[in-house]
C-alpha cells in the first residue's frame, strides 16, 4: 500500500446562508468537527483539506461551486448538498469527474448514482415508518402539505400511495412556494377539512410559519392540539427547534439519530460537540450524518492508502465502520445505508423525546421494491419488516404523550 | 401538482431479458434492475420464446439487432421494448422504430434513466394497446353501419316512424338488452333471412 498524498482535498458544500441555513451550518459543523478529529488522530497518517464553498442556497450556485472543488482545488470527494434540487444540480459534474459526493440527508428516493454514497435515510426510512406510527394512532385522513419542489412532491408521493393502500384518504395536498410564509389559507383549510394528521415537507422559514400558525389554531381550537392532529416531518430535526419555537411542542418527527444520549455512542459524541461548540448546543442528524461522512472517508482513505474515488467506493461497500451513529454500513448493490428510523416528539428545550426506535438497521430500499403498503396499518403489524415493528399499531398500545 | 395522475407500475418481481452482446456495460443495467425489484435474464443472440413468454419487459441493442432475432410480426412485441443503443444513425432509429420501441436508453448505460425508461416503456405498451383495442372496435362499428341502416329504414317503413324516432328505439331496445347498437341490428336484420320482429319499448304501442 502507497498513499498517493499525505493532504487530501475534501469539498464541503454546504449553504450556511440562505433558507435552509440552519441544516448546512449544522452539517458542516459536523464535517469540520470530524476533520479536525482525524487530522489529530495519530493513527491516521494524512490529513484532510477541508476546502468549503457556501452557495448560499441558491440552487445555480451549486454547480460552480463544486467545479471549483474539482478542478481548482483538486478535490475528489464532496461531502454535500441538502437540498435534492441541489444534489440533482451538482451531479452531473460529480459523474463527469468520477469523483465522489457523500450524501446525508433524508430524502425522497429513487436515485442511485455509482458516484454518490448516500448516508441519509430514503423513503423506506422515513416516511414508511413514520406513517406506520401515525396512520395506526391518529388515522387515515392526511393533509399533505410541502415547499414547491421535489421534495415535497415526491414524499408527498408516497404518502398518498401509503394513504390509499390504507384505505384512507388525502382531504387536501398543498403547496407554497419556498421561502413563501403566505401559511394562513393552509392552516384555514385545515381548520375546515379536520385531517387526522398533517404531513409537513416545507423547508425553512415555511415550515417555521406554518408551526407557529398551526399552534394558534390549536389554542383556538383545541381539537388541533398535537396530540389529537399533529404535524408530522420527515426532515425536521434538532437544529431548526429554535426556530421553530414552542410552536412545534408535542408534533412529530422521524429521522435516523435524535441527540438523546441513549448510547454510549450517542453520549460520547454529544459531548464532545458540546465541549467544541459550547454547553447548550444540541445535535442533529445532520451534524453526526455529516460527521460520519468524513470519518468513513478516512477509514477507506487509510485502508486503501488512496483517495481515488473508485478504491473508497469498493471498500466501503464491503466494510463497516464505528462512527458516531454506532456501527455504520455502506449496501454495496445500492451505496445507500441502513439506517436505525426513529420516531420522535419535539420536546421544550430544543429537544426530542423519541418514542419508538427500529428494533435494528433498516436495509435501504430507494426504489420501494419491496414495500407492502397495506401492512402498515395491518392490526398486527405482519408485512411490516422486523425492524419497524416497534412503529407498527400491533407492536404495542397505543403511546400516551404525556407533558415533560 | 395537478392534472391527471397516471399510476405509477411497482417493478416488483418483474421479469427483464436483455438481449445485447456480451459487454461490461450491462453490468450497470443489471444492477440498477435489481434495485428497481426485477430479475434479469441476459441473451444473445438467441431470443429464446420461453423467456420472452416469462418476460415482462426486453432491452435490446439497437445498434446490433436484426429482424431475425425477434419472433413475433414486426412492430408487434408482446412486451414493452427498450433500445439500448450509442448509434443515432437514421438507419438504426428506423429501424428501431419499426420494432415499436416503447422506450430507449442512450449508451452508456448507468444507474440513471432506467426507471424511467421502465416506467415510460410500461405507459407506452398499454396506451398503445388500450388505442388498438379502441380502434378495432370503433372499425368494427363502421363495418357494420350498413345494418343498422337496414334495421333502422326498416323501422321507420314498418312503424310509421321517423329517422330519430326509429334510432330512438332502437338504441333503447339495444341497451334494454344491454348490446351494442351493432349487435343489436345484427340480429334484427339478421342475413336478411326472416327477421325478428323488433321488440317494443315499454310504453310504446
Amino acid at each position: 500500500m502507497t498513499r498517493d498524498s499525505t493532504d487530501h482535498p475534501v469539498g464541503l458544500l454546504y449553504s450556511t446562508t440562505g433558507s435552509y441555513a440552519a441544516i448546512g451550518r449544522d452539517a458542516l459543523d459536523g464535517a469540520l468537527m470530524a476533520v479536525d478529529e482525524v487530522n489529530a488522530d495519530p493513527a491516521f497518517p494524512f490529513t484532510l483539506a477541508p476546502v468549503t464553498a457556501n452557495p448560499g442556497g441558491v440552487t445555480e450556485t451549486y454547480h460552480r461551486d463544486c467545479a471549483a472543488m474539482l478542478r481548482e482545488h483538486g478535490c475528489r470527494h464532496v461531502i454535500g448538498t441538502i437540498t435534492s434540487l441541489s444534489r440533482k444540480e451538482v451531479l452531473p459534474i460529480i459523474e463527469k469527474h468520477d469523483a465522489l459526493l457523500w450524501y446525508m440527508c433524508p430524502y425522497e428516493g429513487f436515485e442511485c448514482s455509482e458516484n454518490i454514497i448516500y448516508l441519509g435515510a430514503d423513503p423506506s426510512q422515513h416516511i414508511v415508518p413514520l406513517f406506520a406510527h401515525v396512520l395506526t394512532r391518529y388515522g387515515t385522513r392526511g393533509y399533505l402539505t410541502g415547499s414547491n419542489y421535489i421534495w415535497g412532491w415526491e414524499t408527498n408521493r408516497i404518502a398518498r400511495e401509503l394513504i390509499a393502500a390504507s384505505g384512507g384518504e388525502v382531504v387536501a395536498e398543498r403547496y407554497l412556494p419556498m421561502g413563501s410564509e403566505d401559511v394562513a389559507r393552509l392552516v384555514a383549510e385545515i381548520r375546515e377539512k379536520r385531517p387526522d394528521f398533517v404531513l409537513n415537507t416545507l423547508i425553512g422559514p415555511s415550515s417555521y410559519a406554518f408551526f407557529r400558525a398551526y399552534a394558534a389554531l390549536a389554542a383556538a381550537d383545541e381539537s388541533f392540539r398535537p396530540e389529537v392532529r399533529p404535524v408530522v416531518s420527515c426532515n425536521l430535526t434538532e437544529c431548526e427547534l429554535g426556530l421553530v419555537g414552542d410552536a412545534g411542542i408535542g408534533h412529530l418527527s422521524t429521522a435516523i439519530w435524535f441527540d438523546d444520549g441513549a448510547t454510549p455512542t450517542a453520549r460520547a459524541f454529544g459531548g464532545r460537540a458540546r465541549e467544541r461548540f459550547g454547553a447548550d448546543r444540541r445535535c442533529s442528524a445532520n451534524m453526526v450524518n455529516a460527521h460520519a461522512a468524513v470519518w468513513l472517508l478516512a477509514h477507506a482513505i487509510r485502508a486503501t492508502g488512496t483517495a481515488a474515488p473508485a478504491a473508497v467506493r469498493d471498500w466501503i461497500v464491503c466494510h463497516g465502520v464505528e462512527t458516531a451513529l454506532g456501527e455504520t454500513r455502506v449496501d454495496a448493490a445500492t451505496q445507500h445505508t441502513p439506517q436505525v428510523p426513529c420516531l420522535a416528539r419535539i420536546a421544550d428545550g430544543g429537544r426530542f423525546e423519541v418514542l419508538a426506535r427500529a428494533a435494528g438497521p433498516v436495509s435501504p430500499d430507494p426504489y420501494l421494491s419491496r414495500l407492502d403498503a397495506a401492512a402498515l396499518t395491518r392490526a398486527d403489524g405482519r408485512g411490516l419488516p422486523s425492524a419497524l415493528r416497534p412503529f407498527g399499531g400491533g407492536a404495542r398500545p397505543a403511546l400516551r404523550v404525556v407533558t415533560p | 401538482m395537478t392534472g391527471r395522475r397516471v399510476p405509477l407500475p411497482n417493478f416488483r418481481g418483474a421479469r427483464a431479458v436483455v438481449l445485447h452482446r456480451p459487454s461490461p456495460q450491462l453490468e450497470a443495467l443489471t444492477r440498477q434492475l435489481d434495485r428497481i425489484g426485477l430479475s434479469v435474464v441476459r441473451l444473445w443472440p438467441e431470443l429464446d420464446a420461453a423467456a420472452v413468454a416469462a418476460a415482462d419487459v426486453l432491452f435490446f441493442d439497437g445498434d446490433m439487432c436484426h429482424d431475425e432475432q425477434f419472433p413475433w410480426p414486426p412492430g408487434d412485441p408482446p412486451v414493452p421494448l427498450i433500445a439500448l443503443a450509442a448509434s443515432e444513425a437514421p438507419g438504426r432509429l428506423e429501424w428501431m422504430l419499426a420494432q415499436g420501441i416503447c422506450a430507449h436508453l442512450r449508451k452508456p448505460v448507468g444507474a440513471g434513466g432506467v426507471f424511467s425508461a421502465l416506467v415510460f416503456a410500461d405507459h407506452a405498451l398499454a396506451q398503445r394497446r388500450a388505442l388498438a383495442d379502441e380502434a378495432a372496435d370503433l372499425r368494427d362499428r363502421l363495418r357494420r353501419r350498413p345494418q343498422v341502416a337496414r334495421a333502422l329504414m326498416r323501422l321507420m317503413a314498418e312503424e310509421g316512424l321517423d329517422e330519430n324516432a326509429a334510432y330512438r328505439v332502437l338504441r333503447a331496445a339495444a341497451m334494454q338488452q344491454r348490446r351494442s347498437i351493432e349487435d343489436y341490428c345484427e340480429a334484427i336484420v339478421g342475413d336478411d333471412g326472416a327477421p325478428p320482429a323488433p321488440p317494443r319499448r315499454e310504453g310504446l304501442s
